[in-house]
């Protein structure tokens, strides 16, 4: 307790979400089921639906039209790990996760590949700075929340 | 404990710590002008400070070592509001009569008679003098942790790299060239709280502006490194 602190309702968020990492038995096919590298926490991630607009503008001056289509769904993230009881994450590690709802507002599984990790030298080690890409084509994508075993 | 009970217990330790880190952190740019050291009285650390204690070879200065009486009076002195540097004659009395007030966690010199009440009066004041001690060099180690909670990482092996200039200039030329107006007299007198505060505000604009997400690390992410070995551990 601190001087100017007159309460604490003890419910700050824990800023960030635990998961279980995994790589892959056979990388050529990540669905057969991986090997788990232990329990990560992501402190930021940000995947954003990549999207590809296409125009067809008519040249005879009549009305334009465009389509979109679904891209991959891309984005970074900075996971820590325990230095003592996991190893550094590699291309190709992957976990799941439910960070979106739909529009009935259930979770949307997905599987986070990560690819890209940094290995930073310095006091911030047990952190790193990692792109991820959503599988579209993942199965059994299952979600842990590895804080109460479910 | 099970498992769930260890993890809440960790957290609320988190919480207090996140508390702590945040207080410390405002209360930095309120301008205080002094703070106190088990009733010594200390200016905020400076960066002029931290030369002067590495040159002096203090253990208060990373890598923390064990201090005796004599680094733990160096130290107190140097942080002191009425600190004089140099030799002359001024800055010698003002030491002087600073290091009288620090005789109270000196080791009593030993009776010259081993007489008994001698010796219990003397056993009495050597706990009393290392009781002194041991309170100050804990609100000395906490002043100097609070000091430089913020300060930029070192290597993770512990090792340090080649050094081809000052810590300072380093710090002074990265605040300069970030912030316009600033300058080496003012950068100076900043306590280390507020320049290692911009230092890792330069750290995380610079990575975002390269298109990074920035990796930023507070004293208080340890606490999820334990929860974390549980759950690798016992899980």
């Amino acid at each position: 307790m601190y001087p100017n602190s007159k309460y604490n309702s003890g419910n700050v968020p824990h800023g960030g979400i635990y998961v279980d990492c995994y790589r892959p038995n056979d990388p050529e096919n990540p669905n057969a089921g991986g090997t788990k590298l232990g329990t990560y926490r992501v402190e930021s991630i940000s995947p954003k639906p990549g999207a590809i607009l296409t125009k067809r503008p008519d040249i005879d001056g009549g009305k334009g039209g465009w389509f979109i289509i679904d891209g991959d769904t891309e984005g970074n993230a900075v996971i820590q790990r325990n230095v003592a009881t996991t190893p550094t994450l590699d291309n190709g590690d992957y976990f799941d996760a439910a960070l979106g709802v739909d529009a009935v507002g259930a979770p949307i599984a997905e599987r986070f590949v990560i690819h890209g990790p940094d290995r930073p030298a310095d006091a911030g080690y047990r952190k790193m700075s990692l792109s991820i890409i959503v599988d579209q084509n993942a199965i059994n994508v299952v979600p842990r929340d590895p804080l109460n075993g479910n | 404990m099970t498992l769930r009970e260890e993890i809440q217990e960790i957290e609320a330790q988190r919480i207090k710590d996140v508390e702590r880190e945040r207080i410390i952190r405002d209360a930095a740019f309120l301008g205080l002008q002094t703070e106190d050291i088990a009733g010594y009285p200390a200016v905020p650390l400076t960066l002029r400070h931290c030369n002067i204690l590495r040159l002096k070879g203090s253990p208060f200065m990373p890598p923390f070592e064990t201090p005796g009486p004599d680094e733990l009076a160096t130290f107190l002195w140097v942080v002191n509001p009425g600190f004089i540097p140099g030799n002359h004659k001024e800055a010698v009395r003002a030491r002087n009569r600073f290091f009288k007030t620090c005789h109270v966690f000196f080791k009593p010199v030993e009776p010259i008679f081993g007489l008994t009440f001698r010796i219990k009066r003397w056993e009495r004041r050597v706990g009393a003098a290392l009781d002194i001690f041991t309170r100050t060099v804990t609100a000395a180690r906490s002043y100097m942790e609070s000091s430089l909670m913020d300060r930029p990482p070192s290597s993770a092996d512990g090792s340090s790299s080649i050094e081809y200039y000052s810590d300072f200039c380093h710090v002074a030329g990265s605040l300069m060239r970030n912030y316009p107006g600033l300058n080496y007299e003012l950068i100076q007198r900043l306590p280390t709280k507020v320049i290692y505060q911009f230092l890792k505000e330069v750290r995380e604009h610079n990575a975002l502006s390269a298109g990074d997400t920035p990796v930023m690390w507070n004293g208080s992410d340890n606490q999820y490194d334990r929860i974390l070995e549980l759950l690798n551990t016992r899980n």
